[in-house]
């Protein structure tokens, strides 16, 4: 596989403030990458340095194999990009303002520009300041997307959206993984993220803390576990096992998380008349608020 | 497809054939159509001024004999009292004339045009987050620079070609006298050193802008734009002034008037020549720094008071000081200099004969030995037109409360609106309090140290602060009323052209109503202890009522519309 993005200890930081701190990252070329972490993880920071927005303290960062430094426009011309936060021309309709970066980038494919902008229900007739915070967000989708870039880096990009158009979005960036393209997103949308990305990576105060794909992820993390027995059990018997955490009891029913295999939890469950196992595979949402030592 | 597909399909097809220079089809192209309207109304008003200013020159000038007259009047000037106007050259003639009562003043005010543009047109949109978005283009960041830049040069360049014309026009139609006729070479060459004055705040703005950020930048902008103008126009006040003097691009250029014959151009094309140097260290600060991280340079930080989270008063009071105590050092600094330089004043006056007599007729009452009454001869015309624009800045930053959408979330707190906006304009004319509170300390401090009674510049001073919170009035009024987005521009749309129909308005010929219309023609002499009370009433209800129209008009309309 080739790597569209590779970053290399890459670290920014704003004088004595953390952005990020020795970040390395592969996402490779037709994959959903998934960039997930709380707000001021380092997401932006990461995005921005890509785009040769802002430039790094340390370490380096390429995209496409170019050196973001080096030749930031040769990579421009191939990427769609949504910030996080934005605010475009009031004065401008939304119709204006997509034929405006259309034509900054020479032109684009209107026929699907207008179908992005039919999909996405965006009404592009009216000035830009009258949206709403989600038709905003639908109009830097329409930008973004209208290129059909091979590499799309979207801050956020369902902030503001209904479900619905949130369904419609992950369809479109669904179909352009299809096509081959790449696309590198930060998301608080966890479930959308856990059914559409190929693989995750989970940024804390400003270092990457797991990056993997995301059955993988869950593989690896706690299964939440809750043993049924004949009549009440001591916590003790299971709380000393390996990997078992957080045991609770509730009258005949014991609740644990157990980390990797559970096959000495039923083997200490045995002698004392288990009648029913429960096992459920942790979801993404889980190994996040996990990371962040969060219970769910 | 949809209407909606179909019209962005149109949008996007329908490529009109000048939209390479003013549409959407480059950065370029887009800059140039934001700047259109602005860049007509500019040269219309430069040109129109030049019209409005020949009229009376040919009807009460109309012999060889009467322009003569006229040339006397003008040198017998000294330097003190021909202050913003420059020296006299060759007045006897149309565009002598014009270029001596309307060439330096139009320069330094439309430089405010060229300040804001060029100090926003990177760092502003850097800070809305639109920079970003087009960055992201295929285009790499010096490219984007230059389009933005060449775009406002060709805008400016629109605005003073329009201007050149209607001068042009204006010579050919008001023309009495042999010597009256206006070349167009003339014209554009007085337009092309008018544009040059006017571009140089801008990118002193621009050069700053990469790396104090927008609102410093526009300041520094601002602060050369106007502090240029003000030392070449009061250089021979004192030493220091002069050698501040020496480093105006005013004084430099001082002998290029095209319009009354004389050609300098030597020193316009090395104003140039600066002008490209700052317009390219700002490409080069834009092109190598992070986007959008501007570091606030600490000695330029101006001091705020502590989060002020006390209540809406103590909030937006907050948000006001740093500025008011900045333009309160500006113009502070500024008096204290010219009330230090009295006595050399006094000395110089001895010298020229019969000045005493005819600064006595101009200013009947007129103590020229005391500090006060230079002050408000050489200091109150421009300090209260600076005053006026202090205001306009506060109502500006009062009203991005509600253009930002604050207002929004603060009004959904149990504050009804007439609270808040009694409460918050209230802040605004505290801003203009401690601005004149400031003035007042650094001249009355420079006044005493000379062994002279500070009482009456003190009050005048006051007085000037209370005409200030009329025009804040006026702002406050615009703003509660009818749009918020506006209010900051109305104010100082209405200083400005206030200031300009009293300054102007009699040598243009304009009717006496008119010119009585403008508040700054009843302000009296209240720096030499002259007060005009019909005027600090009006100034005084203006205050007042605008609040109250304010408040009233904000509780009946839409909020964040």
């Amino acid at each position: 596989m080739t790597s569209v993005i590779h970053t290399e200890q890459l670290t920014k930081t704003y004088g004595a403030h953390r952005g990020i701190a020795e970040l390395d990252l592969d996402v490779e070329q037709g994959e959903i990458f998934g960039f997930l972490g709380p707000n001021g993880a380092g997401k932006t920071t990461t995005m921005r340095v890509l785009l040769d927005l802002i430039r790094p303290t340390a370490g380096r960062a390429e995209v496409f194999g170019i050196e973001t430094t080096a030749d930031p426009v040769a990579i421009h011309r191939r990427i769609g990009y949504l910030p996080g936060e934005f605010d475009l021309y009031d004065r401008l309709t939304g119709a204006d303002t997509i034929a405006y970066f259309a034509n900054l980038r020479d032109g684009v494919d209107t026929a699907y520009a207008a179908e992005l902008v039919e999909r996405l229900g965006l009404d592009p007739s009216r000035k830009y300041k009258e949206y709403s915070k989600g038709n905003k967000q639908k109009v830097g989708l329409v930008v973004a997307l209208q290129h059909r870039p091979d590499l799309l880096i979207l801050d956020e990009p369902t902030s503001g959206l209904d479900p619905l158009v949130q369904q419609t979005f992950f369809e479109i960036i669904r179909e352009a993984r299809a096509e081959g393209r790449t696309v590198f997103l930060s998301s608080h949308v966890i479930d959308e993220v856990d059914r559409t990305c190929d693989r995750v990576a989970i940024i804390r105060e400003g270092r990457l803390v797991q990056v993997d794909r995301i059955d993988a992820i869950r593989k690896l993390a706690f299964h939440h576990v809750e043993l049924v027995f004949t009549e009440p059990v001591a916590t003790a018997i299971f709380a000393g096992l390996e990997g078992v955490s957080e045991v609770v009891a509730d009258g005949t029913i014991l609740r644990m998380r157990v980390n990797g295999p559970i096959g000495g939890v039923l083997a200490a469950a045995a002698p004392h008349g288990i009648v029913d196992v429960v096992s459920r595979e942790p979801n993404l949402e889980d190994v996040f608020l996990a990371q962040y030592g969060v219970a769910s | 497809m949809t209407a909606g597909a179909d019209l962005l399909v149109r949008r996007m097809t329908s490529g009109r054939p000048w939209s390479r220079v003013m549409g959407l089809r480059s950065v370029y192209a887009k800059t140039v159509r934001d700047s259109r309207w602005t860049a007509l109304i500019v040269g219309l008003v430069a040109g129109g001024l030049f019209i409005v200013g020949a009229a009376p020159l040919a009807v009460q000038f109309p012999t060889a004999a009467d322009r003569l007259a006229l040339v006397a009047q003008a040198e017998s000037l000294p330097v003190i009292m021909r202050g913003l106007l420059g020296d006299p050259i060759a007045v006897d003639t149309l565009g002598g004339f014009l270029s001596w009562r309307i060439g330096n003043i139009l320069a330094v005010m439309l430089s405010l045009w060229s300040v804001l543009a060029l100090s926003s047109t990177l760092a502003g949109e850097a800070r809305k987050g639109s920079l970003d978005l087009l960055l992201s283009t295929p285009h790499a960041r010096r490219t984007i620079a230059l389009q933005k830049v060449g775009g406002h040069l060709t805008a400016l360049t629109v605005a003073m070609v329009i201007g050149a014309l209607l001068t042009w026009v204006t010579g050919m139609v008001f023309a009495t006298l042999p010597g009256d006729n206006i070349p167009l070479t003339a014209a554009l060459g007085h337009f092309l050193l008018t544009g040059l004055l006017v571009l140089a705040g801008g990118a002193v703005a621009f050069a700053a802008s990469p790396f104090v950020g927008h609102g410093q930048a526009a300041g520094l902008g601002a602060v050369a734009a106007f502090g240029t103008y003000l030392v070449s126009s009061y250089g021979a006040l004192s030493p220091a002034l002069e050698t501040l003097g020496s480093l105006s691009w005013y004084q430099w250029t001082a002998a290029h008037r095209p319009l009354a014959g004389q050609w300098d151009l030597a020193p316009v094309l090395g104003l140039a020549a600066i002008i490209a140097g700052l317009l390219a260290i700002g490409i080069w600060g834009f092109v190598r720094r992070d986007v959008g991280q501007a570091t606030a340079v600490g000695w330029l930080r101006l001091p705020g008071l502590p989060a002020g989270i006390g209540g809406p008063f103590r909030r937006a009071l907050a948000d006001r000081t740093g500025s008011a105590i900045g333009w309160g050092l500006g113009l502070g600094i500024y008096g204290a200099m010219i009330a230090l330089s009295a006595e050399a004043f006094a000395e110089s006056l001895g010298q020229i004969k019969g000045i005493e007599e005819m600064i006595a007729i101009l200013y009947p009452g007129l103590d020229l030995t005391q500090p006060a009454a230079l002050l408000q001869l050489s200091f109150f015309s421009f300090g209260s037109l600076m005053f006026g624009l202090a205001a306009a800045t506060f109502v500006s930053g009062w009203s991005s409360d509600e253009a930002n959408r604050r207002l929004d979330v603060v009004l959904t707190t149990p504050l009804s609106r007439a609270r808040w906006f009694v409460a918050s304009a209230g802040a605004v004319m505290a801003a203009v309090a401690i601005t004149s509170t400031v003035v007042a300390a650094f001249i009355g401090l420079a006044i005493v140290t000379q062994g002279y009674d500070a009482v009456s510049a003190i009050e005048g001073i006051l007085a000037l602060g209370l005409y200030t919170a009329a025009f804040a009035g006026v702002g406050l009024a615009v703003g509660g009323a009818l749009r918020p987005g506006s209010a900051g521009l109305a104010t100082g749309v209405f200083v400005i052209g206030s200031f300009l129909l009293a300054f102007l308005g009699p040598a243009l010929d304009l009717p006496d109503l008119l010119v009585q219309a403008s508040l700054f023609s009843h302000v009296g002499q209240p720096m030499a202890g002259v007060f005009d009370v019909p005027g600090l009433v009006a100034a005084a209800a203006l205050a007042i009522g605008g609040v109250l129209v304010g408040m009233i008009g904000l509780q009946r309309r839409d909020v964040g519309r």
